[in-house]
């Protein structure tokens, strides 16, 4: 009986310190120091009320050894996160290897135009490398900075690029006062030519090759009490060569593409949860006038509301009418609809629906045509927070009967041991893949990973396919 | 709450009875795309570019909906 009692109250007490998330965070550093407090969290986390059934293991107090090292390491982040602050300097940075295997013996018609010489996809192994960075500052309370740079490479045939290398480089400007927010950026996107896929441009008569992409870009938002202008412009520039055949040789031509978007989005605020808007877009086609110009012009509401701490719901909808001779009639009247509903649990389970649909009208008919649906459900499980990443539970499906995009997956991200998680993700989709990833994550510290990622693909009737990455991500 | 849920399947179920458009359009859910560029990688016609917010945008003048960016989107962000 004494031991029952005693067994009670340690299940009482256990209960009592992990009864909800926001006393866990205040009592963290007092529990910090408690091994007893670690192992039972872990329990109690547990999804169907396994505490119950699992003993519970008292390993004692932290030796001062163990504290010391805590308090250094926290000490060392705290130190490290001054800094950054100090400088507003960011650096983030992904450097992967892969090797890519294959089941196709012979071209495959994943890659449009593909020629048999260069964009055989065959049973060999082909390594591949990648490498991105982002780097933001602060020149002053105004004004910031980023770049951001993407670079890609591949022995051969590669699944998921139209060239075999690309450098894609971004550098914006921000400009941020009161309620003015200005952004200016310049892209470069470089691949190279002898290894890039043969594409399809519209208005091109023969296969063409990416050379350089290039872009400008000015993005400017103002507040005005309850007015917002949201303007957006882009020149674009794609240069390119094309291959005239002149009997059995090709002769190749340089040639670019200069496109002018333009987009404005004029908001009114009717109260704290709905606005009014009404949008123009227009693309400028400056090689081909007329042929590939397009306009749109429309309007519409947003709402956004808060129910409770925890759901929310969203809901927009817009009109918008189409000016283009490149688009069909029955599409030049176009409805979208938004609807997302979210909700958050207590015990780490949160999730949403999601649903988007667009439709047209088609004057000369009168008749409505759906376009497409989509409709989305998410949800997430987390069932442990006390370690460096979150061990979660994901689940969702998507359905969208027009585009052959209906798919299921299922996602769950684990601790394993002394900072090492895995991640196992499976994606079933009804018309096109089935795909199974697995990754290894060793974390050095929050912001510092090595990992490990195998990712198969099943394209039906097409090829079998995997991938092994060997990568590292850091954040200094 | 319920009316409300009853309500939207009701105008659902009225939407999806329609006839589908003869040419399908493509166009992404940016409250799920990651900006990662796949996308833009792999579209064989270049109608894919990454727009003011980061997000994927498609040039509709230039899409032939071959549907490579929905095999790749790793989010499913297009429809």
């Amino acid at each position: 009986m004494r031991k029952l009692l005693i067994f009670a109250v340690l299940i009482s007490f256990l209960i009592s310190q992990v009864s909800s998330d926001e006393e866990y965070d205040n009592k963290s550093n007092a529990k910090s120091n408690n091994k007893c407090y670690e192992i039972a969290r872990s329990l109690y986390q547990k999804p169907f009320g396994e505490i119950l059934s699992i003993p519970f293991i008292w390993l004692g107090k932290l030796t001062d050894n163990e504290k010391n090292k805590i308090d250094s390491s926290n000490q060392q982040k705290l130190q490290d996160s001054d800094q950054r602050k100090k400088l507003s300097l960011t650096n983030w940075s992904q450097l992967s290897l892969n090797y890519f295997t294959s089941n196709a013996k012979h071209d495959i018609d994943m890659v449009t135009g593909a020629s048999k010489d260069v964009y055989k996809i065959d049973t060999q192994g082909k390594f591949g490398l990648k490498y991105q960075h982002e780097f933001t500052g602060k020149i002053s309370e105004k004004f910031s900075y980023d770049i951001k740079e993407d670079i890609f490479y591949s022995e051969k045939s590669h699944e998921r690029r139209n060239s075999f290398f690309t450098n894609d480089l971004q550098l914006r400007l921000y400009y941020q006062h009161e309620s003015t927010y200005l952004k200016l950026q310049f892209n470069n996107r470089y691949y190279n030519s002898n290894e890039t896929f043969f594409l399809n441009l519209p208005g091109v008569t023969y296969d063409t090759q990416q050379q350089l992409i290039s872009g400008a870009t000015l993005h400017l938002k103002q507040d005005f009490r309850k007015l917002n202008l949201n303007v957006y412009a882009n020149l674009r520039n794609l240069e390119y060569d094309y291959l005239v055949p002149d009997d059995d040789e090709y002769e190749a031509y340089n040639a670019s593409d200069n496109d002018f978007y333009t987009t404005a989005k004029l908001s009114f605020k009717i109260t704290d949860h709905l606005n009014i808007f009404s949008t123009a877009y227009h693309k400028n086609d400056l090689n081909e006038s007329n042929l590939f110009d397009h306009m749109n012009l429309g309007g519409g509401f947003e709402y956004n509301n808060k129910i409770s701490l925890f759901s929310s719901i969203k809901a927009k909808v817009q009109y918008y009418n189409i000016v283009s001779d490149n688009i069909n009639n029955e599409q030049d009247q176009n409805l979208v609809t938004q609807l997302r509903y979210t909700k958050r649990f207590r015990n780490g389970l949160s999730g949403f629906i999601s649903y988007i649909n667009r439709s047209c009208y088609d004057n000369e008919t009168a008749q409505v045509y759906r376009v497409s649906n989509m409709l989305r459900v998410h949800t997430m499980y987390s069932y442990s927070i006390e370690h460096i990443n979150n061990s979660y539970l994901l689940a969702g499906i998507k359905y969208n009967p027009e585009n052959d995009g209906t798919l299921g997956f299922i996602e769950q991200n684990q601790y394993l041991l002394k900072n090492i998680y895995s991640t196992a993700n499976i994606k079933y989709s009804l018309d096109l893949f089935t795909s199974y990833s697995l990754k290894f994550e060793y974390f050095l510290n929050p912001l510092q990973s090595f990992w490990i990622k195998d990712e198969y693909t099943d394209f039906y009737n097409i090829h079998k396919q995997n991938l092994l990455y060997i990568g590292s991500t850091l954040i200094f | 709450m319920k009316k409300f849920w009853l309500i939207i399947l009701f105008i659902i179920i009225i939407i999806i009875s329609c006839d589908k458009v003869n040419n399908p359009e493509y166009n992404v859910d940016k409250s799920a795309c990651n900006s990662c560029g796949a996308c833009v990688s792999i579209c064989p016609i270049d109608a894919m570019e990454i727009g003011e917010d980061g997000k994927a945008i498609i040039d509709q003048t230039k899409c032939n909906q071959c549907g490579k960016c929905i095999a790749i989107c790793p989010e499913d962000a297009i429809y």
